[in-house]
């Protein structure tokens, strides 16, 4: 073996200015250049012609972004769609004027125009980016894509997977249906497609071995289909919810994603080599396989590595609970939802002329027809809240937060075992959630149903700290 | 109401992709049983060099992989016209690989592997190595320039596990 004429350590080339990559990755910034414009992709396969999409980059899912707790994002989103939109950074604790709700924290984005993001993510773990305008079409498009923040010392696994889960409205040519933001979705379920995809794909396959183990973070980029999976013999251990550790839990039961909703897994193949092995969705009535496990031939270990899976605690601040100020949000209206009249614009109406103004729905009897309201809860900064959400609809409500966790404390009643941070809880008809926050990110934050028509059809409100 | 439709969609894709599924499911690590060996392929010629069956090895590089996602060493120096026999061991106990490139088709390939996870992923200047085990493959570099490897497996080529090959020319 003849070895002295051309390996060398690491070092003397580093001397000679060609650092090593690993320390690229361990720069303070991450730059990031994204422009929003219409692409093209296969999403159900072969058979059918490509979809016109809107995509970050033009793709579906749009660029992962990934970096290191404790560098920061330094993001350039550029507009080339022929409509203003903005990117929000779903989960993420920072700065309201980089939280990139159009018309609340940021004038949108003119085509042609860009906007720069600047923020340090003060959490690891799995987020995602995604339009704020529109979103209900934006979205619905392709406007999407994973924001990853890996721990400083993440578990170690084979492989680290993301899937970004989204569910299409396609016509028999394979291309979106338009009918965005009709008045049955709006009032019904939200926008539930017919061709539900793991990274813009229908029915892909996802090869692994048998032995491995796989850190899969699931992210549900729909617009409001609410997903519940369930992955055969696999035990699957829960290590973060909405991007937050919890202490890990193998279930037997499904593992439930509201929209916007994010869960990581680690999953142990255990498997038989040449097996397969669908991930079954059961949320709605009828069930089907999202997508299907193949095994290859060639096992790579006997056992699963026993290694540990705990992720870092959370480093959000805990609520204290003797101090804190309660508000209870009360959400209702939608079909089969009994609501009569509702208040609109300050005006008390019956739910009829809300309706006809394209309204269906109210938090503690308001309508959010807009983005800038009088505040459902105004407190100051360093307070905690706790509140209750009660869900009085006939149909589940993904509600999301702005530049905070929230720790649900209790469902129905009856206290968790380990009360855990969420940032979009799917609050379940006739159900009440309880939380936990400390308000301690200064601005006007939206709070609102992650369904979104649901929130185009009023299912918002404001929440003012300063 | 196009609920008609859409359903008929859902079904007509549901069976045309089963269909297709059954036809593509090529197992990319299936020559783990000559591992002693260098596997055959067809000649192949990429801008960080080439290729071709046969082509007796004027040096080797022994290249060490491990769980702190790393390579070592994880820069090498050779000279335009050099053909590298790599002996690639997994000293962890993940799976790992080391895939010759460029940073940019590195880059983008990782990208794919980590959004299609069920891709083919076999090429001559890749070596997908079992933990414990060891693998050759042999390539010709033809090209001078600054070229790089990594592990494209998803997660670890993000966490750093990349290196450099800097080829002088001759």
């Amino acid at each position: 073996m003849n070895r002295r004429l051309f390996l060398q350590a690491g070092g003397i080339t580093t001397l000679s200015g060609v650092f090593p990559a690993a320390l690229t990755a361990d720069t303070a910034s991450t730059v990031i250049d994204v422009t929003a414009q219409p692409g093209q992709t296969n999403i159900v396969g072969p058979d059918f012609p490509a979809t016109d999409v809107w995509g970050f980059n033009g793709e579906v899912p749009g660029t992962p972004i990934r970096l290191r707790l404790g560098q920061s994002v330094d993001a350039t989103i550029h507009n080339a769609l022929e409509v203003p939109t903005a990117v929000h950074w779903h989960g993420i604790r920072l700065p309201n004027a980089m939280d990139g709700v159009a018309g609340l924290t940021q004038p949108a984005i003119a085509p042609g125009e860009s906007f720069h993001y600047q923020f340090t993510p003060p959490d690891s773990g799995t987020y995602w980016y995604h339009s704020h305008v529109n979103a209900y079409e934006q979205i619905g498009r392709g406007l999407y894509g994973p924001l990853i923040i890996d721990e400083t010392t993440p578990p170690v696994v084979d492989r680290d997977l993301t899937w970004m889960i989204d569910d299409w409205r396609l016509l028999d040519d394979a291309s979106i249906s338009g009918d965005f933001g009709n008045g049955h979705d709006r009032s019904h379920a939200g926008r539930i497609g017919n061709v539900p995809t793991v990274n813009g794909r229908f029915r892909d396959v996802v090869k692994v071995r048998t032995g491995e183990r796989i850190r899969l973070r699931l992210i549900n980029a729909s617009n409001a289909r609410n997903f519940s999976l369930s992955f055969g013999d696999l035990k699957p251990s829960v290590i973060a919810i909405d991007g937050q550790s919890v202490t890990p839990y193998v279930t037997d039961e499904t593992i439930v994603i509201g929209a916007a909703g994010r869960v990581d897994l680690i999953l142990d193949m255990t498997g038989d080599p040449g097996s397969k092995m669908p991930v079954v969705d059961n949320f709605y009535r009828q069930s089907y396989d999202l997508t299907q496990f193949v095994y290859e031939q060639s096992p790579l270990r006997d056992q699963p590595l026993d290694s540990a899976i705990n992720l870092p605690p959370s480093l959000i601040p805990e609520p204290d609970l003797a101090n804190a100020t309660a508000h209870v949000v009360t959400i209702a209206g939608g079909a089969m939802g009994g609501l009569q009249r509702a208040k609109l614009d300050g005006e008390w109406m019956s739910l009829r002329k809300v309706a006809q103004q394209g309204y269906v729905w109210a938090i503690n009897d308001v309508v959010g027809n807009k983005l800038r309201m009088p505040p459902l809860i105004d407190t100051k900064q360093g307070s905690s809240i706790i509140l209750t959400i009660r869900n009085e609809t006939a149909f589940p409500h993904p509600m999301h937060l702005h530049g905070h966790h929230m720790k649900l404390l209790s469902i129905d009643g009856k206290a968790l075992s380990e009360p855990r941070w969420v940032d979009s809880p799917l609050v379940m008809p006739r159900q009440t959630m309880k939380f936990a926050f400390v308000a301690d990110n200064p601005g006007e934050w939206l709070f609102h149903c992650h369904a979104l028509e649901h929130h185009a059809a009023g299912l918002g409100a404001l929440v003012k700290i300063s | 109401m196009k609920s008609a439709n859409k359903s008929i969609l859902a079904v007509a894709v549901a069976v045309a992709v089963a269909a297709s599924i059954t036809t593509s499911i090529v197992y990319a690590h299936g020559k783990k049983e000559h591992k002693a060996e260098v596997a055959e392929y067809d000649a192949t010629s990429e801008v960080f060099g080439e290729y071709v069956p046969g082509m007796e090895p004027t040096h080797t590089i022994e290249i060490s992989m491990a769980d702190t996602m790393r390579f070592s060493p994880d820069s090498i120096k050779i000279s335009q016209g050099d053909v590298v026999r790599f002996v690639v061991t997994n000293a962890g106990a993940l799976q790992h690989e080391f895939v010759l490139g460029t940073n940019e088709s590195l880059t983008e390939h990782a990208a794919l592997m980590m959004k299609f996870p069920g891709m083919e992923h076999e090429e001559p200047y890749m070596a997908h190595v079992d933990p414990g085990k060891d693998m050759e493959i042999v390539w010709k570099f033809s090209q001078a320039g600054e070229f790089e490897f990594g592990c494209l497996l998803p997660g670890h080529f993000d966490a750093g596990m990349k290196g450099t090959i800097s080829v002088s020319s001759s």
